[in-house]
Formats: structure tokens, C-alpha cells, sequence
């Protein structure tokens, strides 16, 4: 078994390091840079998309039940048919793939933006507002900054999610990215090319996660880096 | 209470396990393996297929002729493509496929120097393929090659009919195919090597010759395409057109079923021999078209095509 | 017996009627829903199996809790077509190799759940137990883990609605349950099977949703019933639940 499993490594090792897999449409900085790229988009328009609806929700308290039901419902529904759907229905490319790669994006932030918008202390708004704040200068200068931990919990699961699912996109011809190493490493028992490939994008997701994870505690105010604040932050971490 | 909690959850496991599909052998894509023709108590046959329709249909005919004389016909379909099938055929894990001469001799040999006829292929073919403990059986006339295709606007637009054609086109061109013609000889390989074209590869990953390889074509994520000649698309008034392979990298596809050669009694070699005299290339169209386009199951298909010829 | 414009729409009847008998050469509901049941069941049942103990250990060394859920936390972020093919190459395309991905998965969201619900305990109660004369084990069986049931049952939750979510994606090593009607739906560019797939799998996630709440609710009749904002905050995290893996 050790055998066999330095017999992988070693393989996959040789792949990575070979220099014409570096090289070209096919090679690694070109594919990974695709991958980045669309995974970038789809961010974008998802956060672009969520941000604003989800902050409108919290503040206006409603919704509350409807982001429960979003939550449920999203966690059941299998990636892999969104993106074959939006194949089927849009045709092959990136398009029909952005689009079902956004759709699995927008629930994550959107419920963390409503909920921690919702969740801002009660006590905390009644006193803004009786200092003359208007709803919009409310949002923006006690809502959104007393939010930001929550909201960047909800942006860096939607990028890992996303990261994540761009990789089964290899189904598709001209998306490109970092899955065609995998599914056709599987096809042409490729060994070493599909465990490459595996280790590359657990590589960039890794990554997303974890740089996502420094601007998170960066961008959190002070404040809430307290004991309370790290509290509140464990436990609605994730959605 | 509690205590009612583990046995509860060990016996759910048992359930689950009881009930649960394959073991942990490799299984086809969850086609529970059947128990086949008990009453028949013949020799026991595992037909495997490849992972498109047409495989399907001719594994079940094969496999329905074989059951109809005695055999105890079990299947484990759409293994996946040839790298795939040829080592589980070698390995035991299936006993018969049909398989299509061609691609199987350069599979097995590439070194075989190409543009050999039919009979000749044949011949190499069951060398190649008796060492390695299998037994080809007589090849039908029913053909199914790999082609590379374009699309009708395509061809007529830069006036295209033979694969030499293409260097003559100014920007770079991209093959659509399956995972596996990115390194195959007959596939993407030799056109590089022996047409001396530059190609980019976009893989459509298990498609083979199917709906979204022609879409890649249709929609211009590529120009040329790997299709099958079986395919009714790519026939004479079809939406695709089949670019004449003149400097021959690809060997004639007949169909040739073969059979693990422990398993090939002259009795299942002359009823292999009975279903491959029965089919010809338009009859094969014939049953792609049923099942690509009318979409009816393979299956039903290989049952009405049995009960036709009387198999 | 042409079927025209049928066989093109987003569910052709005739095409699902066909297929929901078990069979073996072809596409069956039947037989896919098994497969798909038993893939989920076996591998959040093998994974509450691991967890329990090991959130019990990690309960007793906090070193153990911190090197458990980081390790987890890593395999978590490994997107599963990547820790599938991880796997490949040792499992072969099995499933086994399913049935280890998808264990790997379940894995984080149990002992986070696990840990948190034993350390949900009340002190008192624990030191009450034991002043009582019961042993570690007796009390750890008879008073802390029915107490930390709510927990341990939210992740049940979590993990069997996700994994069930995730068995579509092994149709791409072998397996699939309804994924293979969703792989059909791919590989034919074939509406009906993907439609199908998708509303399945779906519908086996809610089912088992909701068996599950009414267990809860059968298992430990304590639970106090939960205000509406509460039920919000915990649907945006369960106990400390995490996203759905990818």
C-alpha cells in the first residue's frame, strides 16, 4: 500500500514539475488562470447580485423566514445537475456555465448579509435613529461596518463554493480551467495528469479559503475582535 | 432510551448495506449485473459495452443471440471508453465486447503500419489480440469508423472534403473529441503527426461522437470534430460532413465482437458469426438513428432488431 | 411509433415511465434511488461512527479538538471531484472510493456538531452525575450524549442533506444514484433524465430532511421549540455548521 502510494506521488510529482506541461493552452499557468478568471466573474456578479438585495433584507427585518427556506433548499439541490441544466438549456461554453455558477453563489451571501444585517443590535439602531440618522446613512455607517465579519464569512464560502464547482465545469467543452486535467486524466487513465490536476485546484481552493480567510480578520473592526466579537464570529461562521 | 440509540443506528447500516448496490468490484455506472437466463445453465458470458449508445445496442444484441443459444448472459454496460474496457476484458472482469477493428488493432499494436484492408487488419487483429488471450471473431461488413467532421457551412465555406484540406485554412483549428483522443494515434495524435496540422484539443470529455461534440461544431467552440460514420448526421444530406481521411490514419472500423479465449467454444463463435453477418452499416445507421434521435432505449432497440433478424 | 416533439420537452412521461422498474441494462428510478439512499446512508452512518468518539476524546485534550477540525477543515475545502480523484488510483473507480469521499465530507460538520453539543453539557449536571457514583462511561452514555442529542442530530441534518446533494457527482467514477440520470441528461443533451435527476435527488434531500426532524423530535422530547429568529440563526448556522461541501 505505501508502495502504491509513493508509487502516485512520486508520478504526480514528475507531472507537475515536467516543463512542457507549463507550456501552451493546455498548460498549467493558462489553465489556472482561466479557472481564476471565471471564478473571479462569477464572485462578482454573485456578490453583485446578493450584496445589495441581502443588505436591504436585513435591514428591513424581513425575509427572515425566506432566507431559512433559501438556506435549506439550497444545501439539497446537487451541483453538478445545476450545471448540467444550464448546459442543457443555454448550450456548451462559459455563458451557460457562468450563469448556473452564479446561481449556486448568490445563497451563501445573501443569507449571511440579511442575517447579520438582521442580527445587528436592536438597541444599537433605535439610538441611530434618534440621532437623526436617515435609513440609508444607518446601513451604510452602523449596519454594514458592525456586519463586515459575518458578510466576508459569506464571500469566502461562495468563492471556495465556487473554486470548488468551476471544476466540474470540465464537462463542458470551452470552459477550460483546472477540471479538464481530472476528468480527462480519468478518461485516458492518466494517473498522474488527474492527480495532478486533483492536487492543483484542492491547491487554489486552499488558497481562496485561506487568503479570504486574512482579509476577513483584516477587515474586521476592532471592536468586534473582542471575546464577544469572536464568539458571535465562531459561531455564525459559515451559513 | 439511549441505549435503543446504537442499535438503531447498526441496524440502519446493516439496512443500507443489505440493500445497497455493488459491491466494491468496479461497476458499471449502477446497471445492477442481472442474474441472466438462469434456466439456461450455459456458459457464463459478461458482455460488456463502451460508453455510447451504439455499444450498447450491439452488446445487447450479441448478448440477447448468446442468451437465445444456452449462454447465461450477464452485462455491465457503458464501462466507459476503450482504455477502460480493454483492460477489464483482459482482466476478466468482462468476457465479451463488440469491438471495432480498427481502433482495437492500433490499440493493441501501434505499431501496425496503417492502410491495411479489411481481411488484412483482421488477420494482425487476432494475432495481436491472442496473445493477449482473447479471441476475435469474424468481422461483419457493418462499419463504424472514427471520421473528423465539419460542419456543412464550414466545408462548403472553405471548400473542404478531404482532412489535407485543412492546412490550408489561415487561423489555428480546434478538435473537439473525447478525453481519450487527446493521446490516441487515430485521434488527435495523428493528426499532428501524420497530417502535419496544428490542432488545438477541447475535450468534451465522455461525449464520443455525440450531442455535444456536435454542438461544439455547430456553435464554433471547434472546427473539426471527431463523429462516427454510423452517425445519420454526418450521411449525405446530414447537418455534418466527413472529411475524407486521403493520407489514411484511420483503419477500417469494422465491428468484430471478441471473447476471452476460454470462453470461445466454436458453439458462441458460430453465434457471434450469425449476429455479425446480420448487420450491415445502413442497418447500424438505422439503429443509431432510433437511438440518438428518437431516443428510444437501447435496450428495446437491440430487442426489436433480435426478434427481426431472429437471432 | 415516432415520438416527435415529445422526447425534446423538460419531462416526457412515456420516457419516465419507462425507466423507474429495475433493470439491468438500462437507466432505472428504482434502482438508482437505492443506490443513492444506501451511498448517503452508509456514509453519514459510517462517519456519525468515527465522530462520536473522536468529538468524545476531543472533549477530554483540546490539543486533539484543534489538530481534528483543522485537518477536517483541510479535506472540507478539497473540492470533491479533486478528492475523488484523489482516490481513484488507490479505490479504483469503486464504490468504495464513493463511500470514502463521501465519509471524508460528513466528517467536519459531525465533530464540530459532536463537540459542540458535549460541551453544551451543563458542569453542574456532569458533576451531579458523578457525585451520584456513576462512572465516565455510564455518565457519558446516560446523561451527556442524550443531552448532546440536538447537536449530534443537526449534523445528521447537515451532513445527510448535503452528502445527498454530493452522490450525484460520483456518477462521474461510477456510481451516481440519480446523478446518472443527470449524467444521462448530459451526455444525450437530454432534458427528461436531467430533469428527473435533479427533482429526486432534491426530493430524497427534503425527505430525509424531514425524517430526520421528526426522529429529533421522537429522540429527545426535552428540546425546547425554538422562536422564529432563533430558527433563523440556526439554519444560517446549525450548531456551527458549515457550508455545504463542495
Amino acid at each position: 500500500m505505501t508502495g502504491l502510494l509513493a508509487g502516485i506521488v512520486g508520478d504526480t510529482a514528475r507531472w507537475l514539475s515536467a516543463g512542457e506541461h507549463w507550456h501552451g493552452e493546455q498548460g498549467i499557468p493558462n489553465r489556472t488562470a482561466q479557472h481564476v478568471l471565471l471564478s473571479a466573474v462569477v464572485l462578482l456578479v454573485a456578490a453583485a447580485v446578493a450584496l445589495p438585495l441581502g443588505l436591504w433584507l436585513g435591514h428591513r427585518g424581513r425575509g427572515a423566514t425566506l432566507v431559512v427556506a433559501l438556506a435549506n433548499v439550497t444545501r439539497a439541490v446537487p451541483s453538478f445537475g445545476l450545471i448540467v441544466l444550464g448546459v442543457v438549456a443555454f448550450g456548451i461554453g462559459s455563458g451557460p456555465v457562468l450563469v448556473a455558477l452564479v446561481v449556486l453563489a448568490v445563497p451563501p451571501i445573501l443569507v449571511n448579509a440579511s442575517t447579520a444585517v438582521s442580527e445587528v443590535d436592536a438597541d444599537l439602531k433605535e439610538a441611530a435613529r434618534g440621532q437623526g440618522l436617515s435609513e440609508l446613512q444607518l446601513l451604510r455607517q452602523v449596519e454594514v461596518p458592525a456586519s463586515i465579519p459575518l458578510i466576508l464569512a459569506g464571500l469566502r464560502t461562495a468563492a471556495v463554493l465556487v473554486v470548488a464547482t468551476a471544476t466540474l465545469a470540465a464537462v463542458v467543452p470551452g470552459v477550460g480551467g483546472l477540471g479538464p486535467y481530472i476528468v480527462d486524466g480519468i478518461g485516458q487513465q492518466d494517473r498522474p495528469k488527474a492527480v495532478a490536476g486533483a492536487v492543483l485546484v484542492a491547491g487554489l481552493a486552499a488558497l481562496t479559503e485561506g487568503m479570504l480567510a486574512v482579509v476577513q480578520r483584516l477587515a474586521t473592526p476592532p471592536g468586534l475582535r473582542t471575546a464577544v466579537g469572536r464568539a458571535r464570529r465562531h459561531r455564525s461562521d459559515g451559513w | 432510551m439511549p441505549a435503543k440509540l446504537p442499535a438503531l443506528l447498526v441496524s440502519l447500516v446493516l439496512m443500507a448495506a443489505a440493500c445497497g448496490g455493488n459491491s466494491d468490484a468496479p461497476s458499471s455506472s449502477g446497471l445492477v449485473p442481472s442474474g441472466g437466463d438462469k434456466s439456461g445453465g450455459g456458459t457464463k458470458v459478461v458482455v460488456g459495452s463502451f460508453g455510447f449508445s451504439e455499444s450498447e445496442v450491439l452488446a445487447q444484441i450479441y448478448g440477447t443471440a448468446l442468451k437465445h443459444n444456452g449462454a447465461n448472459v450477464t452485462y455491465r454496460l457503458k464501462l466507459g471508453n476503450r482504455e477502460v474496457v480493454a483492460p477489464a476484458l483482459e482482466k476478466g472482469e468482462i468476457d465479451m465486447v463488440p469491438e471495432y477493428l480498427g481502433n482495437y488493432l492500433a490499440f493493441l499494436d501501434p505499431a501496425q503500419t496503417k492502410g491495411e484492408t479489411a481481411p488484412e487488419a483482421l488477420k494482425a487483429l487476432q494475432a495481436a489480440a491472442a496473445a493477449k488471450g482473447i479471441t476475435a471473431a469474424e468481422a461483419s461488413e457493418a462499419a463504424d469508423s472514427d471520421v473528423i467532421a465539419v460542419t456543412k457551412d464550414f466545408a462548403t465555406k472553405n471548400s473542404l472534403t478531404k482532412i489535407s484540406d485543412l492546412k490550408n485554412l489561415p487561423g489555428p483549428i480546434t478538435l473537439a473529441g473525447p478525453s481519450e483522443c487527446e493521446t490516441r494515434e487515430t485521434c488527435l495524435l495523428g493528426l499532428r503527426s501524420k497530417y502535419g496540422l496544428t490542432v488545438d484539443f477541447t475535450s468534451t470529455g465522455a461525449d464520443a461522437g455525440g450531442p455535444i461534440t456536435k454542438k461544439a461544431l455547430s456553435d464554433g467552440t471547434a472546427q473539426i470534430g471527431r463523429l462516427f460514420s454510423s452517425d445519420p448526421d454526418t450521411k449525405k444530406g446530414g447537418k455534418f460532413v466527413i472529411l475524407e481521411d486521403d493520407l489514411v490514419f484511420q483503419q477500417p472500423g469494422n465491428i468484430v465482437p471478441v471473447l476471452r479465449t476460454p470462453k470461445a467454444t466454436p458453439a458462441l463463435l458460430k453465434v457471434l458469426d450469425q449476429v455479425s453477418k446480420a448487420l450491415t452499416t445502413d442497418k447500424l445507421a438505422d439503429l443509431n438513428n432510433r437511438t440518438d434521435t428518437n431516443k428510444e432505449d437501447p435496450a428495446a432497440v437491440a430487442a426489436s432488431f433480435v426478434a427481426t433478424e431472429k437471432l | 411509433m415516432l415520438l416527435g416533439a415529445a422526447s425534446d420537452g423538460w419531462l416526457w412521461w412515456d420516457w419516465v415511465s419507462r425507466h423507474v422498474a429495475s433493470s439491468p441494462v438500462s437507466l432505472s428510478l428504482i434502482d438508482a434511488l437505492r443506490e443513492h439512499a444506501s451511498l448517503t446512508v452508509l456514509s453519514v452512518a459510517i462517519a456519525q461512527m468515527i465522530s462520536l468518539p473522536l468529538a468524545v476524546a476531543a472533549s477530554r485534550w483540546r490539543a486533539l479538538e484543534n489538530v481534528a477540525l483543522s485537518v477536517l477543515g483541510v479535506v472540507y475545502t478539497i473540492p470533491s471531484l479533486a478528492l475523488f480523484a484523489f482516490l481513484v488510483p488507490i479505490t479504483g473507480l469503486s464504490r468504495t472510493s464513493a463511500l470514502i469521499g463521501l465519509t471524508a465530507y460528513n466528517l467536519l460538520v459531525m465533530v464540530r456538531n459532536d463537540i459542540a453539543g458535549l460541551a453544551s453539557v451543563p458542569a453542574d449536571v456532569k458533576e451531579a452525575a458523578t457525585g451520584l457514583g456513576l462512572t465516565t462511561g455510564r455518565r457519558l452514555v446516560t446523561i451527556e450524549i442524550p443531552l448532546a442529542l440536538p447537536a449530534i442530530v443537526a449534523g445528521i441534518r447537515v451532513a445527510t442533506v448535503s452528502t445527498v446533494a454530493l452522490v450525484p457527482i460520483t456518477a462521474l467514477i461510477g456510481q451516481g444514484g440519480f446523478g446518472q440520470f443527470i449524467n444521462a441528461g448530459l451526455q444525450n443533451l437530454f432534458k427528461t433524465p436531467l430533469v428527473v435527476g435533479i427533482a429526486c435527488s432534491i426530493a430524497l434531500a427534503v425527505l430525509a430532511d424531514l425524517g430526520l426532524v421528526a426522529l429529533e423530535r421522537r429522540i429527545s422530547p426535552w428540546s425546547r421549540a425554538r422562536s422564529a429568529p432563533q430558527a433563523a440563526r440556526a439554519a444560517v448556522a446549525p450548531q456551527g455548521g458549515k457550508a455545504a461541501p463542495t
